[in-house]
């Protein structure tokens, strides 16, 4: 089981690049190899709910952020390395019995292109070994638990008397006889394939952990503190958008007490950027990342739904009024099995008419509230809802992102603050155009 | 001044568009020349403003319809004669003649193919002139629109003229000297009642295809309101691409000039606010429309907003372009314009608080111009009942809706007053969400396996 999370969510979030926004795989994705930006993928597709794996990685992470180390390889020699161990055709195999006169013959004239293209992968291959070994070399001592033990393994791969005669001497060297590189070739492309691929995962997988510290040191993430799920713990100091470049940063704390965030503010007051935000460092608390914030601790949840820019699929005859319920369905059952979720709707019934998203936003907001274990924030124009609610349940928590008006121009904070507003813009807007004293 | 409209209303109404199935432009086009197709391109963009015109346009379809008329040439033929017709610049006699010597003796030395193709159309136009004579006859009879052109042709081109040109057609191959001789009759002696003749079985080629549509699809043609004030009135009227379409009534006037719709989406509102549209601008071009009685005030202009691209993912800025194309259309009806204006969920693009106050707010100034005709419609029935408080000049009209079971239920027929369905809650209700998060209905969860799609 893994932490639930969908396509919606993972668009509302802007987590994989869609149009050409700054996805949040796209701040991380500096990886140097092919193979690190497919693990990447991996963990971003699959967010972890277990929360001894996210405190591994996250500590993985951490501790290479402290080192501040640079990847010790060159992307180049993956390349080489990886198209070489790629063709498992046994055709291609070198043979060392029957070093024929015409293959001396090409092999001289340097046109058997195959038999080169061999050597230079072995070649590429050894000398990442060999870098390998050098870097596990200078960490040995300081290595985290988690680094430690992800490494013995690989340090015993390169101890093992078939690596570990490649390790020494002149890598030139290694392939200038045939006999020997068919030995190598053997060795590392037909017996050794699953040595030399768990070592490469290993490396790849340093390339995300690196990457990644990278990132957050270069942008001041910071490492979020991951609890057991039960005790519904969301901490977040200085939270922010990790696409914009001159964020705000809101604090946000939800608890049992106060499992639910109402939240109101004009339409560009910065409702859904909040939302996301906050989607974001959950998402990224889950996958083990570092989160853009100051301090985040967290109980690790079942799973996430977030509703902010739900498409209204008239092609299939649904109004969006109809795509919003069949949503709230598809949460609500999860809800069933999963109680312990990350719920976000954003401007919920906007396809509807006044009364019907009057009922139905205090129905549906008041029924989340009883889910203690869940955190749910519900943002909406309909402030009167947030009225009726405040009178009814003690665990909303209210909050606003306000506007000051400078004249006729709205100048919006970004900055959450307690309480309920009533702020639109919508009739101001239309007033500034004039269109009512055109007709008048 | 012509008739004003944008390409937001051509598009919303999907008029014109030669190449898109349904457009309805293509419900008329029957046409079986390429010229004809583009006179009734002509007359699609260019709808009337002045009664007459309408009037005169449509005692022209009226007189067509019902007496089976069918253009006796198509392009097969028209296309070679006009090739043929087109090819000398010359009128004079000797001068054609001597290029229709020079053609042949190319066409006898080198692979020349002009003078062949010079001789085929020179047979089609004779076709022409010899099939169409009846046609002229019939035509030149008392109440004919064109009898004068028609009385005309069949003078100049019936008899001898005819009785020459039908002895050309079986003969495909024809002496030079003779070859000449017919030049000359059709392109310098008879060339400007050749070309008039031409132009005239382009413009039938229109209506007869018009006036077929019109009475396979029994559309009608609509009448001109008598007096100043704007009118417009259609009874049973549907929309033309649509098959089983529900015909419904529609009356605004200048003493009740805002026609204000109500009802859930999906429940018609949309289609029914083209409907009325594509009928009016059908009339103002003088065409039949499609349906059973219309008597009208031609406007100035005809403004629609249904399809206003639905990008709700942009928020603020949808809402910013609606108020500016809200803006742009106060404008024109602020020049005093006589126009039919169509808005449909105007604001959508915002929350539901500024919708019904914007609607409201918007509807009642527009609602002023009583010059101006209004169909406007919303989901927030809210800001329909707070309007009949406030405007004595508005119609209320609604389509209702219901469910059968789980699955809602469209009758398509308009109804009196604002629609009161509680669509919302019954859907929560019947989908059993606030059950679900209760956790009252365990079992319904292991009914519905489906809808849960953990990764």
């Amino acid at each position: 089981m893994s932490f639930i999370i969908d396509k919606q969510t993972l668009d509302d979030l802007g987590i994989f690049s869609r149009n050409r926004d700054v996805s949040v795989f796209g701040i991380y994705n500096s990886v140097h190899t092919r193979g690190g930006a497919r693990i990447l993928e991996e963990m971003f597709t699959n967010p972890l709910d277990d929360v001894e794996k996210i405190r591994s990685r996250s500590e993985v992470i951490g501790f290479f952020r402290e080192a501040g180390l640079d990847f010790p390889f060159k992307a180049s020699w993956f390349d080489a390395a990886e198209f070489y161990l790629s063709d498992r055709d046994v055709r291609t195999r070198v043979s060392g019995e029957q070093d024929l006169m015409y293959q001396k013959v090409r092999r001289f004239l340097k046109t058997d292109t195959e038999y080169r293209q061999i050597q230079g992968g072995i070649t590429a291959l050894v000398t990442i070994l060999r870098a390998l070994r050098l870097f596990l070399d200078t960490l040995a001592g300081n290595m985290p638990p988690a680094v430690m033990a992800s490494s013995a393994p690989v340090l015993e791969i390169l101890g093992s008397p078939g690596f570990a005669r490649v390790m020494e001497g002149d890598v030139k060297k290694l392939t200038a006889e045939v006999q020997d590189t068919a030995s190598l070739d053997n060795f590392f492309r037909y017996t050794n394939v699953a040595e030399v691929e768990s070592v490469l995962d290993f490396i790849y997988r340093l390339d995300v952990y690196m990457s990644a510290a990278k990132v957050a040191s270069e942008r001041g993430f910071v490492k979020a503190e991951a609890l057991p799920p039960g005790e519904n713990v969301m901490d977040i100091r200085g939270l922010r958008h990790p696409a914009l470049s001159s964020p705000v940063a809101n604090d946000m704390t939800v608890g049992e007490d106060c499992n639910v965030i109402f939240l109101t503010g004009a339409n560009m007051a910065g409702k859904s950027t909040f939302m996301k935000a906050f989607g974001i460092a959950v998402f990224l608390a889950h996958v083990g990342f570092p989160v853009p914030a100051a301090s985040m601790r967290f109980s690790v949840r079942d799973g996430m739904y977030t509703t902010i820019n739900l498409p209204d699929n008239l092609n299939r005859g649904y109004s969006h009024f109809y795509a919003e319920v069949k949503r709230l369905k598809k949460v609500a059952l999860s809800l069933g099995t999963y109680r312990n979720m990350v719920v976000i709707f954003d401007e919920l019934f906007r396809g509807t008419n006044v009364r019907d998203a009057y009922d139905a936003t205090v129905a549906v907001t008041e029924a989340f509230s009883g889910i203690r274990q869940s955190i749910f924030i519900i943002s909406t124009h309909i402030i009167e809802a947030g009225e009726t609610l405040r009178s009814r349940c003690g665990n909303i928590r209210f909050l606003y992102l306000p506007t000051r008006m400078e004249g006729n121009t709205p100048v919006y904070t970004y900055r959450l603050q307690e309480g309920i507003t009533e702020d639109r813009h919508g009739m101001l807007i239309i007033r500034n155009e004039g269109i009512l004293d055109i007709l008048n | 001044m012509g008739f004003i409209t944008d390409k937001q209303t051509l598009d919303d109404l999907n008029l014109l568009g030669r190449f898109r199935k349904d457009s309805v432009i293509n419900i008329f086009d029957r046409t079986k020349t390429r010229q004809g197709r583009r006179i009734l391109e002509e007359m699609f963009r260019n709808p009337l403003t002045d009664a007459d015109g309408i009037r005169a346009r449509s005692r022209e379809f009226r007189y067509y319809s019902g007496k089976g008329f069918t253009l006796p040439v198509d392009e097969s033929l028209t296309e070679p004669a006009e090739l043929y017709l087109g090819a000398s610049s010359s009128r004079s006699f000797l001068a054609a003649a001597l290029k229709m010597v020079a053609l042949k003796v190319r066409g006898m030395f080198v692979m020349d193919k002009e003078y062949d193709r010079m001789q085929s159309g020179m047979t089609a136009l004779a076709a022409i002139v010899s099939g169409t004579v009846p046609l002229w006859e019939r035509l030149s009879e008392e109440d004919s629109p064109v009898k004068e052109d028609a009385g005309a042709l069949s003078g100049i081109f019936g008899g001898k003229v005819a009785g020459l040109m039908s002895a050309e057609k079986e003969g495909g191959h024809r002496s030079l000297r003779k070859a000449i001789a017919l030049d000359r009759l059709l392109r310098v002696r008879l060339y400007p009642h050749v070309r008039r003749m031409l132009d005239l079985l382009y413009r039938l080629d229109v209506f007869f295809s018009v006036a077929g549509v019109a009475e396979e699809k029994g559309f009608c043609l609509a009448g001109i309101h008598p007096g100043e004030d704007s009118f417009l009135e259609i009874d049973g009227v549907w929309h033309p691409s649509l098959k089983n379409a529900v015909p419904n009534d529609i009356r605004i006037d200048s003493s009740s000039n805002v026609f204000f719709l109500t009802g859930v989406n999906m429940a018609g509102k949309s289609t029914f606010m083209k409907t009325v549209s594509i009928a009016l601008y059908l009339a103002q071009m003088g065409f039949p429309v499609p349906a059973s009685r219309m008597e009208f005030t031609p406007v100035e202009g005809l403004f629609t907003s249904i399809n206003v691209a639905d990008d709700i993912a942009s928020g603020y800025s949808h809402f910013y372009a609606e108020v500016l194309r809200v803006k742009h259309l106060a404008e024109q009806v602020r020049s005093g314009r006589r126009l039919l204006l169509v808005f449909d969920e105007l604001f959508k693009g915002t929350n539901v608080k500024d919708a019904h106050d914007a609607t409201l707010a918007v509807t009642e100034a527009f609602a002023r111009h009583r010059e101006c005709l209004y169909v406007i419609s919303t989901h927030i029935v809210e800001a329909g009942r707070e309007l009949s408080e406030r405007c004595g000049n508005v119609t209320f009209r609604y389509f209702p809706a219901s469910l059968d079971g789980d699955r809602p239920v469209y009758p398509y027929r308009l109804e009196e007053g604002i629609s009161d369905d509680r669509y919302g809650m019954t859907i929560i209700r019947h989908e059993k969400i606030l059950d679900i998060i209760r956790g009252y209905r365990e079992e319904s969860l292991e009914a519905e396996p489906g809808e849960q799609e953990p990764r």
